[in-house]
């Protein structure tokens, strides 16, 4: 059980004299703190005889309760007294937090602020792929100064290892294209266009569409993370003092990866996704398997491919650049990190979807279709 | 009679927002002569030993200083001391808590009676400096009321040196030296027993470092706490440490006052107290001391006189003040 101190009021003459008890700690305060603010009857003196022992918080306590009353303490140990001046010295009422606007004009302002910040957003966007295009430029002058070790780490990163989740994931995908599509079919009785459909649609959309996602999912957001928290601590900072562009050591090693190994995970998971496919036509469809990737060679026009092919890169390019300038925005503090993150995945999402509807148009314009 | 009631129903309000754990007394000894007793201990990393059948006891109301060379495991031993960083073998106690044999945040009952200020700050870098004060109090203490959490907020913040406005900042708004200062003020909000300093001057002006000096002291004498404080400021040593704990080969080679280190004749130790920053420091302590008492006759003598009177311990007034205050305080520590 804690103890808690206590006050009693003695009255005598008009003078209220008010007596603390207990140990006047952090520990026993919040009681007698309560009432002592409900107290509202004048006070003349504050007697400190019968506590037993003070911090700084309980010392805080009477010096504001006799500030407040205007009364005197009396009988204060020596040690009270030094915690009471040292308290008191320390008075301040400087707010806790910054100061807030009302609702009323934070909505406005924040909408405002939102739409300026889309403007900047834009803007220092595109100059930061100017700033790569510039980089890369200078580097292709330089080539000494290309850090190539660090771009041999980071396709091992984006790339390689990614390999496991991508093929599952594409393997999937076909599976439930193919299962999917022939189940639609079987009622025109067309079952032998599933080839047709699975082919097209993984080398053309779904392929690297799906590519993409899983990459930004994985490595955009670990290029933000990474960058952001490098930020923080100051490394990159650091890099600039030394010398190290920033743009050299580390951006220019992770947007080359992804946009190098985007085509190459893109053309492995059209692959797997059209084995998928060939594998659930021999289960459900009759179709033997050799069957299905031979055909696949017939019906699928070469150009499909290349429409693939093209899109990777871009899609590549999109994440990475939206993943390392998200994480190159981060000032501050830690939520920053994950606010940025967080960003960086979504808008290259975002982002690579809406580029994708465009190639989609466009490549049927020039009669890809 | 109805005054009374209220006065009931308030303390049963209250005490049922008490938090159970901060009351765990079980075994705990927060009046026991020495809050803090390491034996045997050994931290590693890797293949890294750290330390090594390291033992030390540290005693209640005194300012231990922790001097050692840069990476001889300082932070480490005050990360063990405090829970963070789990031990090969030893054991550790706290007011008689073991902390080797606790969870890593198994509620031990002596948290509430600590404040720790780590060498890097560590600030909660999403709050103010003000709410970083509030988060101890609120986990602790609960019970209190809103409006005095932050009155205790603000003082301490003052209290700490820094400038009242810097109470609603944000951490990475702050200087180098802002951040020691708020982390202090976070390490002090529950007026611990226990303080753990990790390099708390690095980084201070020399102005503000004599004034962090005479706080630790001053809150020392008036509070009864006991600090365990690592430096590399001799300054700080000389002016307001009861005694220093040497950290060298993995153990806790000597722990006395600064004269008792001096006599010892481990060559780390003599150079680390007889090279020049030391002597400055030890010279400058003395004066201020001689200062103090009003003492004149010392003022025309040459530095080099000095020097022989500091090594000299026994004669020299600042040494022997210092060895009076640290009196009461035994050698058997190590
Ligand atoms: N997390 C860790 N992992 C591996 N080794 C560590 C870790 N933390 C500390 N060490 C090692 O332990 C040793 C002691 O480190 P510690 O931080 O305690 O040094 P210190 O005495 O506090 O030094 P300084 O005075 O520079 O602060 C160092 O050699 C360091 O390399
Ligand atoms: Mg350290």
């Amino acid at each position: 059980m804690r103890e808690w101190a206590d006050f009693t009021v003695e009255e005598g003459g008009g003078r209220n004299c008010v007596t603390l008890q207990g140990p006047l700690t952090i520990a026993s305060i919040a009681v007698v703190d309560r009432k002592l603010r409900d107290y509202d009857d004048s006070v003349q003196s504050v007697d400190l005889a019968q506590v037993d022992s003070i911090d700084t918080v309980g010392a805080w306590v009477i010096m504001r309760f006799a500030r407040d009353k205007d009364a005197e303490i009396i009988n204060a140990s020596d040690q009270a007294k030094r915690l009471i001046a040292a308290v008191e010295e320390s008075a301040s009422t400087a707010p806790l937090a910054p100061p807030r606007l009302r609702a009323l004009e934070r909505v406005p302002a924040e909408v405002g602020d939102k739409v300026v910040d889309l403007g900047w957003g834009v803007t220092s966007v595109v100059g930061f792929l100017g700033a790569i295009i510039s980089s890369f430029g200078t580097l292709i002058r330089h080539p000494s100064r290309f850090r190539f070790k660090a771009l041999v780490r980071q396709l091992e990163v984006v790339g390689v290892s990614s390999l496991g989740i991508i093929g599952l994931m594409s393997f999937l995908i076909g599976i439930v294209i193919a299962q999917q599509g022939a189940a639609q079919l079987k009622q025109f009785g067309a079952e032998i266009y599933t080839i047709n459909l699975t082919g097209r649609l993984a080398l053309r959309e779904l392929g690297v569409l799906m590519t993409a996602i899983m990459v930004a999912g994985r490595s955009g957001s670990a290029f933000a993370a990474q960058l952001g928290t490098m930020k923080l601590t100051e490394e990159v900072d650091a890099m600039r003092t030394i010398g190290v562009s920033p743009m050299e050591a580390l951006i220019i090693p992770r947007v080359l990866a992804a946009v190098l190994m985007m085509p190459l995970l893109g053309f492995f998971s059209c692959m797997v996704a059209i084995v998928g496919g060939a594998f659930v036509a021999d289960l459900t469809l009759d179709i033997p398997f050799l069957t299905f990737l031979s055909r696949i060679q017939e019906v699928v026009p070469t150009y499909d491919l290349w429409v693939g092919l093209i899109k990777a890169p871009v899609f590549g390019l999109i994440v990475a650049l939206s993943g390392c300038y998200q994480g190159m925005q981060v000032k501050g503090d830690a939520e920053q990190v994950g606010l940025r993150t967080t960003q960086a995945v979504v808008l290259g999402i975002f982002m690579v979807i809406v580029l994708d509807a465009f190639f989609a148009v466009f490549f049927s314009e020039i009669g890809w279709a | 009679m109805d005054e009374t009631h209220t006065d009931d129903t308030l303390r049963e309000e209250i005490e049922q927002q008490v938090h159970d754990e901060t009351l765990i007394e079980g075994a705990t000894d927060f009046d026991s002569d020495y809050p803090i007793v390491i034996e045997g201990l050994r931290n590693s990393f890797g293949s890294q030993n750290v330390h090594e059948d390291l033992s030390l006891k540290v005693k209640r109301g005194e300012i231990l200083g922790v001097v050692g060379g840069s990476g001889t495991g300082k932070s480490v031993l005050m990360r063990s001391i405090i829970g963070l960083q789990i031990p090969d073998a030893g054991t550790i106690k706290v007011f008689g808590r073991s902390i080797t044999e606790a969870e890593p945040d198994e509620e031990i009952g002596v948290r509430s009676r600590w404040g720790v200020l780590f060498q890097g700050g560590a600030l909660f870098s999403t709050l103010t400096v003000g709410e970083n004060v509030e988060v101890p109090i609120k986990q602790f203490y609960p019970e209190i009321s809103e409006e005095l959490r932050q009155e205790i907020a603000r003082y301490k913040v003052v209290l700490s040196g820094l400038p009242e406005e810097a109470a609603s900042k944000y951490p990475a708004e702050l200087s180098g030296g802002m951040k020691k200062r708020a982390g202090l003020a976070r390490a002090l909000a529950i007026d611990p027993a226990l303080l753990f300093l990790d390099e708390p001057t690095a980084g201070l002006d020399p102005v503000g470092a004599a004034k962090f000096d005479e706080l630790t002291r001053e809150l020392t004498d008036t509070l009864g706490l006991t600090v365990f404080l690592i430096t590399h400021d001799l300054d700080t040593l000389y002016a307001i440490c009861d005694r220093v704990a040497v950290l060298a080969d993995k153990k806790v080679i000597a722990v006395g006052t600064i004269p008792e280190l001096l006599e010892t004749d481990h060559p780390w130790i003599q150079e680390y107290f007889n090279g020049p920053r030391s002597r400055a420091a030890s010279e400058s302590h003395d004066r201020s001391e001689h200062k103090l008492k009003n003492n004149a006759s010392e003022a025309g003598t040459q530095s080099g006189a000095k020097r022989e009177a500091m090594s000299d311990v026994d004669t020299d007034d600042g040494a022997q003040d210092l060895a009076a205050k640290s009196k009461a305080i035994d050698n058997d520590a190590s």
